[in-house]
């Protein structure tokens, strides 16, 4: 089951986002240094100078079905907090709505319960990204994932024995395996070999090619060219530039550096 | 307005969907690795209920009537309570990874390490009551209002956790003065000795301490039945788990942003 709008209708829309982060000066990472720190003065421990550290200042976005867009920035550019906003991870922000299912990965190399064996945290990982899929359907989908990432004769070995490569292509394979409204991939290529790199890329590229609108993070400049055909650049905690790809990769190539 | 309770009914659907697995899935790891694992969580809360009948019914000769229903239906909700939070309070430390992995609800980790204690609790608690009504001391005159002091017991235990829990994310040492917290709120807490030892101006002890209240209107279920007792035992937990959410809440929806940079 899955929820892509029709076309032209909006997926995504992001209006005046600011992302920042508190940031306590001198603050203490355990109740004693908390403690210490009251003792010493009361006062300053109670009203402590919080300062605000901004990610992002008014971000607009809006993505169509069959956006594909790559996100471009250098380290700290806050491209991640964006993503996981837009995914809902940070609870409901004002400014942000998304119509439609909303899937986003950010890390591949991950077990829900590692002692038990791949097959096993298969099937969670499953129930847990496709909770509206019936028990049959995801029963199939871990079937094929199995056969897709060459992982069969591995099946009953616990995650915990699998090398990062292996957890990479399980978590690719499940994760590939069903299109939705909005897309989100955060780095996730790195990890399986150049092999299994086509091979799942292209699947990848498939279930793009199904979902409604895809946000494409990645620090290599061809996955981007391969993948999309929109480019934001964040810089300076700003949209710096939204367009077509070569243009996107130029600007991001010659402003982003650090010397820029 | 119709669509909106739809997708909410929907959403709480797929959360005890998946709460359900992943309980299970937490029990099926525990007891394949070893199968002392199953017999030391049962194990466990009977040796301790063992030791303390021995020490103060036997030792000490506690004139408290019925004692072992009134320890049972005490010290087991208390072990209950104590280990959910030794090994939950730390969970969002150590599921980092998984939670910056895709959009999971954090909560679910905290509700199925609630599950996954209260069946061991459920079933040690079984045994013991089926071993306790040979010697004929269970009165099951309670067993009625059973289910809303199990409630109260789960939703109590789950309140203190999620604000202990977040706490962790931010203070790494909440665990170790939780421990200690604990083994004074131990001494303080009539479980093992009745309320009614407690000196009138002290009682102040229990209208502040939060274990207690959760583990109360179980305990008045198979200890000495009374309705209008068991009613005005409803109160106080009520308020704890209320003012826990509230707060654990307001702190979630604070810190949200920064969660997910310290876990």
């Amino acid at each position: 089951m899955n929820f892509i709008l029709e076309s032209n209708s909006p997926i995504l829309e992001v209006r005046s986002l600011d992302i920042g982060f508190s940031v306590e000066q001198h603050s203490q990472f355990n109740l004693r240094d908390q403690f210490v720190s009251f003792v010493k003065g009361p006062l300053n421990s109670i009203w402590k100078t919080k300062e605000i550290h901004t990610v992002l200042k008014d971000f607009d976005l809006v993505l169509k079905k069959g956006d594909r867009l790559g996100l471009l920035g250098v380290n700290g550019t806050g491209k991640t907090s964006l993503c996981r906003t837009i995914a809902g991870m940070y609870g409901k922000r004002r400014g942000v709505t998304a119509f439609g299912e909303v899937r986003a990965i950010f890390n591949t190399e991950i077990g829900i319960i590692p002692e038990l064996t791949g097959e096993e945290n298969a099937h969670l990982l499953c129930s847990l990204m496709y909770p509206r899929t019936s028990k049959e359907e995801q029963k199939r989908i871990v079937e094929e994932a199995l056969i897709f990432s060459e992982l069969r004769e591995f099946q009953y070995r616990p995650f915990i024995t699998y090398s990062k490569g292996m957890k990479t292509r399980l978590f690719l394979s499940l994760v590939s395996a069903l299109p939705c409204d909005l897309l989100i991939l955060d780095e996730v290529f790195d990890g399986a070999d150049v092999f299994f790199n086509d091979k799942i890329t292209a699947r990848v590229k498939k279930m793009i090619h199904h979902s409604g609108a895809v946000i494409f993070v990645s620090h290599s400049i061809e996955h981007i060219r391969e993948t999309c055909n929109r480019v934001v650049v964040l810089h300076q905690q700003r949209k710096a530039f939204d367009g077509g790809i070569e243009d996107g990769i130029d600007y991001y190539l010659n402003n982003c550096g650090p010397m820029q | 307005m119709n669509e909106d309770r739809l997708k909410q009914s929907s959403n709480i659907q797929q959360f005890l969907k998946m709460l359900k697995v992943l309980t299970f899935s937490e029990l099926k790891a525990r007891y394949r690795q070893t199968f002392a694992g199953l017999i030391w969580v049962i194990v466990n809360p009977i040796a301790v209920f063992i030791a303390h009948a021995v020490v103060f019914k036997i030792i000490l000769k506690i004139d408290v009537n019925n004692y072992f229903i009134f320890l049972l239906s005490g010290i087991l909700p208390w072990i209950f309570i104590t280990s959910t939070l030794s090994m939950g309070i730390n969970v969002f430390v150590q599921r980092g990874d998984l939670l910056k992995s895709f959009k999971i609800n954090p909560f679910i980790l905290l509700w199925s390490k609630v599950l996954d204690n209260f069946i061991n609790f459920i079933i040690a608690f079984t045994l013991l009551l089926i071993g306790l009504s040979f010697l004929g001391e269970v009165s099951l005159s309670g067993i009625v209002f059973l289910p809303v002091s199990i409630l109260i017991l789960i939703v109590g235990t789950y309140s203190l956790l999620f604000v202990l829990s977040i706490a962790q994310v931010f203070y790494r040492d909440v665990i170790f003065v939780n421990q200690f917290i604990l083994s004074l709120v131990y001494l303080l807490t009539p479980i093992f000795y009745p309320e009614s030892f407690i000196p009138e101006d002290l009682r102040w002890v229990l209208i502040v301490n939060p274990f207690y209240s959760f583990i109360r209107p179980f305990q008045i279920c198979f200890w000495e039945f009374n309705l209008t007792l068991f009613i005005n035992s409803l109160t106080q937990p009520m308020i704890f788990i209320l003012g826990f959410n509230c707060f654990g809440y307001f702190q979630w929806r604070k810190k949200a942003n920064e969660f997910y940079l310290r876990i």
